[in-house]
C-alpha cells in the first residue's frame, strides 16, 4: 500500500487517567488510498474521533500518541512541527464537524468565515477575488443566491444550508483528504441524504480521499469504498463494504448489522448487543468483546489471548480468534431467532 | 434580565434622557450666551427660568452668578472625557489579560487572576486618593489611575469568556483550518467578547462618572474654575437648604447620563450575544 495517502501505522493515543495512563487509541492501522472513501464506524468512546484528532494533531493537552506513525503522502506528521500541521490543516487536510450550529462562528457573517479559511493559507488574496471564491463555494456546495446568503449569519441559515457552508469552507484549499466527524449526525433524515450527495460531489470535483466517521452503517454503505469497524479503541474488522456487508467475520460487526431494522424482516423488536461497552482504563483480558460476545462464551482463548487483526479474505481482516465461524456458521439474519 | 424589546417605552426614554443631555454637552457650548466662567455677583444664585438685565437663565446661577447651564455643558464635557477615555484604557487592559489568562491558562492566569484579586482587595477609590495625595490632583493623572485600576472587571468577564470560548467547536473548527493562536483570539474570541464587553463599559462609564463626581467632591479630581459635575454638587452643598437646584441639576444631569447609557446598552445584548439564535427568536416575537 505504497499508494496510499493516508497512512496510519500502529496508532497508539493515551489520555492521563487518575489511574496512570488510558489507552484509547490501541494499536490502530488504516490506510486511505487516493480517491478512496474510508468509513469508520464504532459507537460514541470507540476511539473513532480521537484518531483522527491525532491525525489532525490536534489532541487535548491531556491526551499524546504514545507509539506509531502517521503518514500524510509519504511523509510523517504525527512528529511534525506545529507550523507545519498548521499549514496541512485547512491545506491538504481539513475537517467537517458533526454539528454546523456549534462549529461556525455566531457573530460572523458565513462569507467571512469561509473567506478566513481562504485567508488562513493565503493572506495577500485581493478582497474582490477573495468574495468571488466565497461565492463559488457557495454555489458549488448548492447554496442557492450565494451573493445574498454569503452576506447572512449562520442563525439565518437551516442546518443542511450551515453544513453546507462547513463543507464549502472545508474544501476552500482543494482539501487532498476530507475528514467527516459524523457529518450529518445532527441533520434531518430527509437533509442527511442531500448534504452525503454534497459531500461525495465535492469529493470528485477536488480529486479528494474522504475519512466518514460515523455510527450509521447505512450512510457508509452508500458511500464507503471499505469499512473499518472499531471497537474498544481497537479495529474490529475492516474490510470493502460488500464484502464486509456480505460476510461479516466479527461478532461484534455481525451484531452491528443484526441490530439494522430490515424491511423484509418482521420483528416486533430490534436485536442489539447485549451489555455496554467496556471502560477503557479496565478492559477485559484477552478480546475486549468477549463478555459481549455469544461466540465466545466459554471459550478460554477469547478472555485470555487478544486476537490481533488477520486477513480472512480479500482485503479483509478481522480481529477474533473465530472469525471463520463468525462470518461462515451463523444463521442468516432472518432465520436467527 | 429579559431584555427590553426596541422600541418600547423604557427604551425611548432611555434615549430621551441619554439624548437630552448628550445634545446639551454638544449644543450648549456653541450658543451665543456660553460662558461657564463669567462671574457676575450681582446675578448670583438666579433660581432656573429667571431673567434679568436683559438676559434669560434658562437654569439660573450659581452663588459667582455663572450660567449654570453653561456650567453643567462644560462639565459634562469633562466628565465624559474622563471617563471615556478611563474606560477606553481599562478595556485595553482588562480585554487584553483576560483573553490572555483564559487562553492559556496555567502561570499567566494564575499571574492575572492574582492581580485581580489584588485590585479588588483595595477599594479603586482608595488607589485613586492615595496617589493623587502624592502627585496632586491632575486631570490626566486621575484619567490614567481610574483606567488602570478599572479593568478587573473585564478582565475576569473576559477570561471567563475565553475559558469556554476556546472549547468552542467553531474554534476547534478554524484550527482545523489552519488557524493559530493568535488568528483564533483575535477572529474568533474577541469578536465574541466584545459585545459583553461593551456593556460592561456602559456600566463602568457610570460608575467611572460617579467616582469622578466624588473624587471631586472631596477636592481631588477636578479643580475649580473647571466645572465638573461632582465639584457643581460640592459647591452647591452650601446651599442646599436655600437653593436645592445648584446640588440637584448636576445630580440629575449625572442620573440621565449614566441611567441613560445602561438602560440603552441592554438594546445590543441580544444581538451581538454569541446566542443569537435566541436573540433572533426574541426578535421575531
Amino acid at each position: 500500500m505504497s499508494a496510499s495517502l493516508l497512512s496510519v501505522r500502529d496508532l497508539v493515543v493515551e489520555f492521563d487517567g487518575p489511574h496512570g495512563p488510558v489507552r484509547v487509541v490501541d494499536e490502530v492501522s488504516f490506510d486511505v488510498g487516493a480517491r478512496e472513501v474510508l468509513g469508520i464506524v464504532g459507537e460514541s468512546g470507540s476511539g473513532k474521533s480521537v484518531s483522527l484528532l491525532a491525525v489532525m494533531g490536534l489532541l487535548p493537552a491531556s491526551a499524546r500518541v504514545a507509539a506509531g506513525e502517521i503518514r500524510f503522502d509519504g511523509q510523517r506528521i504525527d512528529d511534525a512541527p506545529e507550523a507545519r500541521m498548521r499549514a496541512l490543516r485547512g491545506g491538504a487536510i481539513s475537517m467537517i464537524f458533526q454539528d454546523p450550529m456549534t462549529s461556525l462562528n455566531p457573530v460572523l457573517r458565513i462569507g467571512t468565515q469561509i473567506g478566513e479559511a481562504i485567508r488562513l493559507h493565503a493572506p495577500q488574496t485581493p478582497k474582490a477575488e477573495l468574495r468571488e471564491r466565497v461565492e463559488a463555494l457557495l454555489a458549488s456546495v448548492g447554496v442557492p443566491d450565494p451573493a445574498t446568503r454569503a452576506r447572512q449569519f449562520p442563525h439565518e441559515f437551516s442546518g443542511g444550508m450551515r453544513q453546507r457552508a462547513m463543507i464549502a469552507m472545508a474544501i476552500a484549499n482543494g482539501p487532498k483528504l476530507l475528514i467527516a466527524d459524523e457529518p450529518t449526525t445532527a441533520l434531518d433524515v430527509t437533509i442527511q441524504a442531500q448534504v452525503m450527495d454534497v459531500l461525495e460531489g465535492v469529493c470528485q470535483d477536488n480529486h479528494a480521499s474522504m475519512i466518514l466517521v460515523t455510527h450509521d452503517l447505512g450512510l457508509v454503505a452508500e458511500t464507503a469504498d471499505r469499512i473499518a469497524v472499531m471497537y474498544s479503541g481497537r479495529i474490529a474488522e475492516t474490510a470493502p463494504t460488500d464484502a464486509l456487508f456480505a460476510r461479516p467475520s466479527h461478532p461484534y460487526t455481525r451484531g452491528l448489522l443484526d441490530s439494522l431494522p430490515t424491511l423484509d424482516a418482521e420483528h416486533d423488536e430490534l436485536r442489539s448487543i447485549p451489555g455496554q461497552p467496556p471502560d477503557m482504563a479496565a478492559r477485559p483480558p484477552g478480546c475486549a468483546f468477549h463478555p459481549r460476545c455469544t461466540l465466545g462464551q466459554g471459550r478460554p482463548a477469547c478472555s485470555s489471548e487478544r486476537p490481533d487483526l488477520r486477513t480472512v479474505g480479500i482485503r479483509h481482516a478481522a480481529a477474533c480468534h473465530y472469525a471463520e465461524e463468525a462470518a461462515g456458521d451463523a444463521p442468516p439474519r432472518e432465520a436467527a431467532q | 434580565m429579559m431584555p427590553a424589546p426596541l422600541g418600547s417605552w423604557s427604551m425611548s426614554f432611555a434615549a430621551l434622557m441619554l439624548g437630552t443631555i448628550l445634545a446639551v454637552i454638544v449644543v450648549v457650548p456653541f450658543l451665543p450666551f456660553y460662558d461657564p466662567f463669567e462671574q457676575d455677583i450681582m446675578s448670583g444664585l438666579l433660581r432656573p427660568g429667571t431673567e434679568q438685565d436683559g438676559r434669560f437663565y434658562v437654569l439660573g446661577t450659581d452663588f459667582l452668578g455663572r450660567d449654570m447651564l453653561s456650567r453643567i455643558a462644560l462639565a459634562g464635557r469633562v466628565s465624559l472625557m474622563i471617563a471615556l477615555s478611563a474606560v477606553a484604557i481599562s478595556l485595553v487592559i482588562g480585554v487584553l489579560l483576560g483573553l490572555l489568562a483564559g487562553w492559556f491558562r496555567g502561570p499567566v492566569e494564575n499571574l492575572v487572576m492574582g492581580l485581580a484579586d489584588l485590585q479588588l482587595a483595595v477599594p479603586r477609590i482608595l488607589v485613586v486618593i492615595a496617589v493623587t495625595a502624592v502627585l496632586g490632583p491632575d486631570l490626566i493623572t486621575l484619567t490614567i489611575l481610574l483606567g488602570l485600576t478599572s479593568w478587573v472587571s473585564y478582565g475576569r468577564v473576559a477570561r471567563a469568556m475565553a475559558l469556554s470560548l476556546r472549547e468552542r467547536e467553531f474554534v476547534l473548527s478554524a484550527t482545523t483550518q489552519g488557524a493559530g493562536t493568535g488568528w483564533n483570539l483575535r477572529r474568533h474570541v474577541l469578536p465574541n467578547v466584545m459585545p459583553q464587553m461593551l456593556i460592561l463599559s456602559s456600566y463602568e462609564l457610570g460608575q467611572i462618572i460617579v467616582i469622578e463626581a466624588a473624587l471631586s467632591y472631596l477636592g481631588l479630581g477636578v479643580q475649580p474654575p473647571v466645572p465638573s459635575w461632582g465639584l457643581m454638587i460640592s459647591e452647591g452643598q452650601q446651599f442646599l437648604e436655600v437653593e436645592p437646584y445648584l446640588s440637584l441639576l448636576p445630580g440629575l444631569a449625572i442620573f440621565m447620563l449614566v441611567a441613560g447609557a445602561q438602560f440603552l446598552s441592554q438594546r445590543f445584548t441580544p444581538e451581538g450575544a454569541p446566542d443569537a439564535d435566541l436573540a433572533a427568536m426574541r426578535r421575531r416575537r
